[in-house]
């Protein structure tokens, strides 16, 4: 395995005090990842769920 | 830090528990599909006695595996657990993943009492077999892009990790 701190990862650290946003794909990755999980609340309230798993 | 040599074992291990994860799921499903699709009742009971076996000797314990593998992995490696973007992702998927998977232990277990006892009809339960089969794929497809995840390792460090780089440069 790579050593992150001999990798890209390092561009981080640039700045004296500044500290590199959250990269495109996290925001992406976090916005799929909550409308997932809305979608799979919406789901077990409207009856689809938990409820049915042992009928 | 671990030695060059334990950190193998730990990648090798964890390597294996997740890939094997994978698969064990990936087989999983085919059994699913056959236990919907399959019209000879005899094929549709071994079908979730199958399941239920392969879920709980063998999906189970790699799942487990997979989680502590992967907490040594990060712990025991400059990669961290909360460093790096692609690390918190990979472990945002597994866990809500493995949690899910032990939720739905119950069903399999439910259909493969009732295949055992011979009462399965090939129409029985249907909403909860269809149920097995959209989960079983759902975790193929996440446990697809955490080893995606692993392989690229796509850039970005948190400002946990930002700030401890830089603790640990100007200390050198």
């Amino acid at each position: 395995m790579n050593d992150p701190r001999d990798s890209d990862n390092r561009r981080g650290a640039d700045g004296p005090d500044q500290l590199e946003p959250a990269p495109r794909w996290v925001k992406i990755f976090g916005g799929v990842l909550v409308a997932l999980l809305l979608v799979f609340i919406a789901m077990h309230l409207a009856g689809g769920g938990f409820r049915n798993h042992a009928p | 830090m671990m030695s060059s040599g334990l950190r193998k074992a730990a990648l090798t291990a964890h390597v294996t528990s997740s890939l094997g994860w994978f698969g064990a799921v990936a087989a999983f499903l085919a059994l699913a599909v056959n236990g919907v699709r399959s019209s000879d009742p005899l094929a549709v009971r071994a079908a979730y006695l199958a399941m239920d076996t392969t879920a709980w000797l063998v999906i189970v314990p790699l799942c487990v595996a997979t989680l502590i593998t992967g907490v040594v992995q990060s712990l025991g490696t400059p990669w961290g657990m909360f460093r790096n973007y692609w690390v918190i992702a990979k472990l945002v998927l597994t866990v809500p993943a493995s949690a899910i998977l032990l939720l739905h232990m119950q069903p399999i277990s439910f259909l493969a009492d009732i295949a055992a006892s011979g009462a399965l009809a090939s129409a029985d339960h249907h909403q909860v077999r269809v149920q097995l089969i959209a989960n079983a794929g759902a975790a193929l497809f996440v446990l697809l892009v955490t080893t995606v995840l692993s392989i690229y390792k796509p850039r970005g460090m948190t400002p946990y990790g930002q700030r401890k780089l830089r603790r640990e440069q100007a200390g050198r």
